[in-house]
C-alpha cells in the first residue's frame, strides 16, 4: 500500500514538470510571508529571552521606582530599603561649561550602592570601587565621569575642572557605558555621571529647556528576584503616592516601544502577506486544476478514485508549499541572525545571533497550514471533474464549485481545522488575541464584501442593454458572461490591493510616529529666556543673509498648576513623566494664537487667531492619560500670584522636537500682560552649524544656546533607520502583493487564450481583441480597487487605533499612485496574457484546445 | 421499432447465455435549458466476452452517449446497464471508479495523453491506479513491455509532444489495455489519424483484445473499419439496430 502511495506521489510530482514555471509565484508568495514571520518571531523571541536572562541588569535592579516632582522622603526611603538593597539615581539635563565652550548634558547622579547589578564602564574608574565613592570630593570638588565627546566639546581633558550647572566638577574619567543605560531610552545631551552628593551641590538645577524635567529613580534588588511580587508589595507599602514602579519588562516595554510598534507592524505585514499568499495559492491552484481537467478526466476514466486524484495533486501542492516555506524559513532565519546584533545594539540589550527553533517551527507551520487551507478547496474541485468531458467538451474550465454541497458535508472539516490551526499558530506567534481576532474578522469581511459586491455588479451588468461598440460589448461580456471569472479576479485583486493599502497606511503612520511631521526641520540651537531685543537681533541676523535659515521665538513664562477640575494637585494621582513634571511646581508655559507648524492636533480644535473669550489651554497629548483629563476639563494655575482657571480646548503632539516644547499653551488674551521671556529656536544652514554657533556667541554673548540639533539628529537617525526598515518591509509586502495581482490573472488564462484565438480565426483584428481584454481587466481592477481602498483604509484605521496606538493619517498620494499603478498593471498584464495566442500558429493552438 | 430492433439486433443467435454487456431498455435524456432532449431511446444490447462490436451512424445520433453509458460515465434516465455482472445504474461514484479500474479500458479520439509524462509513465499511471499496491518500478517495467507490444519499445521515454498521432494513439491503446480490461471502449479511435495509420491502430487494437479475451465496442465513421468487427450496430436518432450479415 505504501508502495502504491509512493508511486502515486512520484507520478504526481512528475506530472508537474511541464507547469513548474507557473508555480514560481505560489512559491514566492509563501516564501515571503513565511520569511517575514520567521524573522520577526526570531527577533521577538531573542528579545524575550534577553529580558528574562538580563532582567535585573537591564533595569539596574528587580524594580525601579521613579517620579519627577520630588525625591523620596526619608520615610519612603526607609520603606523601600526594607525590601532589599537600594540605590538612588537622578536624571536631568544641565549645561556644562569649560573656560572656552559649553555643551548640553544628560546628567546622571548616582547614590551609594549604584550599580546594584552590572558594571559602570569608564576609563579611570577602578573595578572594585563604587562610582559614588570614586566621585566624592577631592580637594574641594566633586568628580564626574564624562562622555569622551563631551570632553571634546568642552575642549577639556581628564583632570580638568568643568562646570556642571554652574558648579565645578573634576573630570575623573571617560564614561563609556551605564549598565542600565538601555531603560533610559533616548536622551538629549551628552552623558555625564556624578554622585547624588555632587548633585546636591549644583547651584542651578533649573531645566535649561521647557519639557525636560528631573527624574528621581530608586532601584531595588531583592534576593529572590521576584519583580512582579516586589512591585505589588512596594505598591501596597507606599500607597497611592504617585510613584511609578517598573519591572524590567515594563521598563523594556517603554524602551522598545518603537521597536515594539515595528514588530507589530511586521507581524501584521507577515500575516497579511501569508493571507494574500494564500489567495495566490487559491488562484494558482484553481486555474491549474481548471487547466488540468483533461488529465483529471483521463485519470478518472482509467478508474482513479477521488482519493487517488486528491493524492496526485495534493502531492504537487505539498511539494511546492514545502519548497516555498523552506525558502522562507532559510531567509527568515538568516535575516534574523543578521538583524539580531543590530537590533540589540540599537536597543542596548545583548542579542547574540542564534537560531530560535520554536518561532521558526511556528512560522513554518503557519506557512504550510496557509498553503493547505487555500489549496484544499480547489483540490476538492478537482474531484468533481468527470471523465465525460473527454467525450463532450464542456469548455476548458473546471465545473463550477458546489459551495452548498461542500459546506454541508464532511469535506469542509479539514478547512475548518486548518483555519483554527492558523488562528492558534497566529496566537502563539503574537500572543495577542485582539490582533488575531481583528485580523480574522477583517479578512472574512473583506472576502464577503468583495464577493457580494461583485455578484451584485455582474447582475446589474447583465441587465444593462448591450453596447453598440463591439470592443466594449466583448469586454463587458467577458465580465458578465456565464463563464466569467470576475468574482475570483476581484477577490484576489481586491485582497492584494487591500493588503497593500493596509501596509502602506501603517507604514506611513509608523514613520510619522518615528519621525514626526517635520522631522527634517529640527532646530540646530535653542535658547530659553531670551529678551525681546535679543530675539530682534536674531531676526536681523537671519534677514541679513547669515547662515541662519530660520528663527522662531515663543513667549515663555513660568507658572504652577494648582488644581485640576477643582481638585488640588496634592490629591491627584498623576501617571507618567509628563504629568509628574506638570505638577512638579513652576514649569515653563506659553501662549499662542496659532498652532505651531511642527505640532499636530490630536484631539479638540485650535482656537481662532483673534480669540478673546474665556481662558483656554492646549495640553500635550500624554496628559490625557497622565492626568485623566479631557476636552472641557478645567485646570487652575498660579501665575505670578494670580489664579487663572482655563478650560482644556485641545491636545497636541510635538514628538519631532524630542520634547522641547511647552506642555501647556494658553489661548491669546490671558498671559500677555505678564512679564515673559522667549524660547528661541535657530536653524543653521546644513554644514554651517559651527559658523552659526561662533557668530551667535559673538553677537549675543550673554545668551546660552544649546546645540540640540546633533542629538535630535541622532534620534532622528535611529528612528529613521526603523522607518527605513518599515519602508523596506512594506516594499517587500507591496512587491508580494503585486505578484499576487499578477497571479490573479492566471485564472481562466487558457480559456481567454482559446477565446482570443477563435475570435482571431474568425477575423477579428488583434488590436480589437487585446483592447477588449484590457478593458475587461481594467474594469475589474477598477472595481476591485474602489472596494479595496475602502476596505484597506478601514482595516488600517482599526489596526492603527487598536494595536499600534499611534495617530492615523492616510497619505492620499501614495495610495492613489499604488492603486492606479496596480489597476494599470492588471489591465496591461491581463491583455498580455493572451499574446501567446497570437505568437503561435493558430493551427497548433487549435489542436491543443 | 427501436425496442424491437435493439432487442432483436442485440439478442441475435450468437449471443451466449451470460453476456459481458447487457443494456436493457435504456433511455437517456438531457435537459437543454428547460426542454428535455432525448438522446437514446429504448436501447437494448447484449455483447459477449471477446466479441468485437462496431457502432456506426451519423453525427449526433447518440453513439458516443451509448459509449458513455457503457463506461459508467453517464447514467441512463431509465433502463439498466449491466457490465460483467455489475449493474452500473445505481453504483456510487467511487464504485464506478472501481468498476472502471477492474473492467474497463477506454481509447479516445483525441488520445488524451498527459503531456508532462513520458509514454511509459502515461501507461504506468493507469496500471498504478488499477493496482495500487504495485511499485512504480514494477509498473514501469510492465508499461515498457506493453509499449513494446504496440511497437513503441524505443519510444518509452518520449513525451507525447515528441510522438506522431499514430504513436500517441498506440500509447493510448497500451494505456487502455495495460490492466487487462474485460471491455475496451473506443470512441472514433482513428478519427484523428490517416487511413493507413488508422487501419494499423485498429489492427493492433483487435490483436490485443483477442490476446486478452477482451470485448471491444468502438464507434467509427469508417465503414471499412466497421466491417472488420464481429457485429455492426447502427445508431439512428437514438435508436439502435443491428446489421444482419
Amino acid at each position: 500500500m505504501m508502495q502504491g502511495a509512493w508511486a502515486a506521489i512520484t507520478l504526481g510530482l512528475l506530472d508537474m514538470r511541464g507547469d513548474i514555471r507557473r508555480f514560481g509565484l505560489l512559491v514566492v508568495c509563501l516564501a515571503v510571508g513565511t520569511a517575514l514571520i520567521a524573522g520577526v518571531s526570531s527577533v521577538g523571541a531573542s528579545i524575550r529571552q534577553a529580558v528574562d536572562r538580563d532582567a535585573a541588569v537591564i533595569v539596574g535592579g528587580d524594580v525601579e521606582l521613579s517620579r519627577a516632582d520630588r525625591p523620596a522622603t526619608p520615610d519612603e526611603l526607609a520603606i523601600i530599603a526594607g525590601f532589599g538593597q537600594l540605590a538612588a539615581v537622578i536624571d536631568t539635563n544641565v549645561r556644562a561649561q569649560s573656560e572656552t565652550n559649553d555643551a548640553f548634558v544628560d546628567l546622571v547622579a548616582v547614590g551609594e550602592g549604584y550599580p546594584l547589578v552590572g558594571q559602570v564602564v569608564a576609563e579611570g574608574l577602578p573595578a572594585d570601587v563604587e562610582p559614588f565613592a570614586f566621585l566624592n570630593p577631592h580637594d574641594g570638588s566633586f568628580g564626574a565621569l564624562v562622555d569622551p565627546l563631551l570632553l571634546d566639546k568642552l575642549g577639556a581633558r581628564i583632570g580638568d575642572t568643568i562646570q556642571l550647572a554652574g558648579t565645578p566638577f573634576e573630570a575623573r574619567g571617560t564614561l563609556r557605558k551605564l549598565p542600565d543605560g538601555a531603560v533610559r531610552g533616548f536622551r538629549l545631551g551628552l552623558p555625564a555621571l556624578i554622585s547624588t552628593a555632587g548633585f546636591a551641590s549644583l547651584s542651578d538645577t533649573t531645566s535649561p529647556l521647557p519639557g525636560l524635567g528631573t527624574y528621581y529613580r530608586y532601584k531595588v534588588l531583592t534576593e529572590n528576584h521576584d519583580a512582579d511580587q516586589l512591585r505589588a508589595d512596594l505598591g501596597a507599602a507606599l500607597g497611592d503616592t504617585g510613584w511609578t514602579i517598573r519591572t524590567p519588562r515594563d521598563a523594556l516595554g517603554a524602551m522598545v516601544r518603537y521597536y515594539d510598534l515595528f514588530m507589530r507592524f511586521l507581524v501584521i505585514v507577515g500575516l497579511a502577506s501569508l493571507l494574500v499568499g494564500g489567495v495566490s495559492v487559491w488562484t494558482v491552484v484553481s486555474s491549474y486544476i481548471s487547466e488540468r481537467s483533461t488529465v483529471i478526466a483521463v485519470m478518472r476514466s482509467v478508474g482513479a478514485s477521488r482519493a487517488r486524484i486528491f493524492l496526485h495533486f495534493f502531492a504537487q501542492v505539498a511539494a511546492l508549499a514545502l519548497i516555498g516555506v523552506g525558502i522562507g524559513l532559510i531567509v527568515g532565519a538568516g535575516t534574523g541572525l543578521l538583524a539580531l546584533p543590530i537590533v540589540g545594539q540599537a536597543i542596548g540589550v545583548a542579542l547574540p545571533p542564534a537560531l530560535y527553533l520554536q518561532p521558526l517551527a511556528i512560522a513554518g507551520a503557519v506557512g504550510l497550514v496557509t498553503a493547505f487551507a487555500f489549496s484544499y478547496l480547489p483540490l476538492q474541485q478537482a474531484l468533481n471533474i468527470q471523465p465525460v468531458i473527454l467525450f463532450r467538451s464542456r469548455g476548458l474550465a473546471a465545473p463550477a464549485f458546489a459551495w452548498r454541497g461542500l459546506v454541508t458535508s464532511v469535506q469542509v472539516i479539514p478547512v475548518i481545522v486548518a483555519v483554527l490551526a492558523f488562528l492558534w499558530l497566529a496566537l502563539l506567534m503574537t500572543g495577542d488575541p485582539t490582533l488575531v481576532g481583528a485580523f480574522a474578522i477583517m479578512s472574512v469581511v473583506a472576502v464577503l464584501v468583495l464577493r457580494v459586491a461583485t455578484a451584485v455588479a455582474v447582475g446589474a451588468l447583465r441587465r444593462l442593454p448591450e453596447s453598440a461598440n463591439p470592443i466594449i460589448r466583448r469586454g463587458l461580456r467577458g465580465i458578465s458572461g456565464s463563464d466569467s471569472n470576475a468574482a475570483s479576479v476581484v477577490i484576489s485583486i481586491g485582497m492584494a490591493l487591500a493588503m497593500l493599502i493596509v501596509v502602506l497606511a501603517l507604514q506611513t503612520n509608523l514613520s510619522n510616529e518615528y519621525l514626526g511631521a517635520s522631522a527634517f526641520d529640527v532646530p540646530t540651537f535653542v535658547a530659553s529666556d531670551l529678551f525681546s531685543d535679543e530675539a530682534a537681533r536674531l531676526r536681523e541676523l537671519q534677514a541679513e543673509g547669515s547662515d541662519i535659515t530660520d528663527f522662531t521665538a515663543t513667549p515663555m513664562l513660568r507658572g504652577a498648576v494648582t488644581a485640576v477640575n477643582g481638585i488640588p494637585v496634592g490629591a491627584l494621582k498623576p501617571r507618567g513623566s509628563e504629568a509628574l513634571f506638570l505638577l512638579s511646581g513652576d514649569i515653563p508655559m506659553t501662549y499662542r494664537a496659532e498652532l505651531p507648524k511642527a505640532s499636530r492636533l490630536v484631539e479638540g480644535d485650535w482656537w481662532a487667531a483673534d480669540y478673546s473669550g474665556p481662558p483656554l489651554v492646549s495640553l500635550h497629548q500624554s496628559l490625557r492619560a497622565g492626568l485623566g483629563v479631557g476636552i472641557g476639563d478645567e485646570l487652575t494655575f498660579d501665575i505670578f500670584g494670580d489664579t487663572i482657571t482655563a478650560t482644556v480646548a485641545n491636545f497636541r503632539d510635538y514628538s519631532w522636537q524630542g520634547g522641547i516644547d511647552f506642555l501647556v499653551g494658553f489661548s491669546p488674551g490671558v498671559l500677555e500682560g505678564y512679564p515673559a521671556t522667549l524660547l528661541g529656536a535657530v536653524k543653521a544652514a546644513p554644514g554651517r552649524e559651527e559658523a552659526v554657533e561662533r557668530s551667535l556667541a559673538a553677537e549675543l554673548p550673554l545668551v546660552r544656546f544649546v546645540a540640540i540639533g546633533e542629538t535630535l539628529d541622532q534620534i532622528t537617525k535611529a528612528l529613521g533607520q526603523l522607518s527605513l526598515a518599515a519602508t523596506a518591509v512594506g516594499g517587500l509586502a507591496v512587491g508580494n502583493g503585486l505578484l499576487v495581482l499578477i497571479g490573479s490573472l492566471a485564472t481562466g488564462r487558457q480559456q481567454r487564450r482559446a477565446d482570443a484565438l477563435i475570435t482571431k480565426v474568425l477575423g477579428a483584428a488583434q488590436i480589437e481583441i487585446i483592447t477588449a481584454i484590457a478593458l475587461q481587466y481594467l474594469l475589474l481592477a477598477l472595481f476591485a480597487a474602489i472596494l479595496a481602498t475602502a476596505l484597506g483604509v478601514a482595516a488600517a484605521w482599526a489596526l492603527t487605533m487598536a494595536l499600534l496606538d499611534v495617530d492615523f493619517t492616510v497619505n492620499g498620494w501614495v495610495l492613489a499612485i499604488v492603486t492606479v499603478g496596480a489597476v494599470a498593471i492588471v489591465a496591461a498584464l491581463g491583455a498580455t496574457t493572451i499574446l501567446g495566442a497570437f505568437r503561435t500558429a493558430p493551427a497548433r493552438l487549435l489542436r491543443e484546445l | 421499432m427501436a425496442e424491437a430492433a435493439g432487442s432483436s439486433g442485440a439478442g441475435g443467435n450468437d449471443v451466449p447465455r451470460q453476456p459481458l454487456v447487457s443494456v436493457s431498455n435504456a433511455d437517456y435524456t438531457l435537459k437543454v435549458g428547460s426542454a428535455p432532449l432525448q438522446i437514446l431511446r429504448n436501447v437494448s444490447l447484449d455483447v459477449a466476452a471477446a466479441q468485437v462490436v462496431a457502432i456506426v451512424g451519423p453525427s449526433g445520433s447518440g453513439k458516443t452517449s451509448l459509449l458513455m453509458l457503457l463506461g459508467g460515465l453517464e447514467r441512463p434516465t431509465s433502463g439498466k446497464v449491466v457490465i460483467a455482472g455489475e449493474d452500473l445504474t445505481h453504483l456510487s461514484e467511487d464504485a464506478l471508479a472501481a468498476f472502471r479500474r477492474k473492467t474497463l479500458g477506454i481509447v479516445f479520439q483525441s488520445f488524451y495523453l498527459i503531456p508532462s509524462l513520458s509514454a511509459q509513465d502515461n501507461v504506468s499511471l493507469a496500471l498504478e491506479i488499477a493496482e495500487p499496491g504495485l511499485s512504480l518500478a514494477h509498473a514501469r517495467e510492465r508499461s515498457a513491455a506493453a509499449l513494446a507490444a504496440v511497437g513503441l519499445g524505443d519510444r518509452v521515454h518520449h513525451r507525447p509532444a515528441a510522438l506522431s498521432g499514430g504513436e500517441q494513439q498506440r500509447v493510448g491503446l497500451a494505456r487502455a489495455m495495460i490492466a487487462r480490461p474485460k471491455l475496451l471502449l473506443a470512441d472514433e479511435p482513428t478519427g484523428n489519424l490517416d487511413q493507413n495509420t488508422g487501419a494499423r491502430v485498429i489492427e493492433l487494437m483487435f490483436d490485443l483484445a483477442r490476446q486478452q479475451q477482451a470485448a471491444v465496442i468502438f464507434v467509427t465513421h469508417d465503414p471499412g473499419l466497421a466491417a472488420r468487427a464481429d457485429r455492426v450496430l447502427t445508431m439512428t436518432r437514438g435508436e439502435l439496430t443491428e446489421e444482419r450479415r
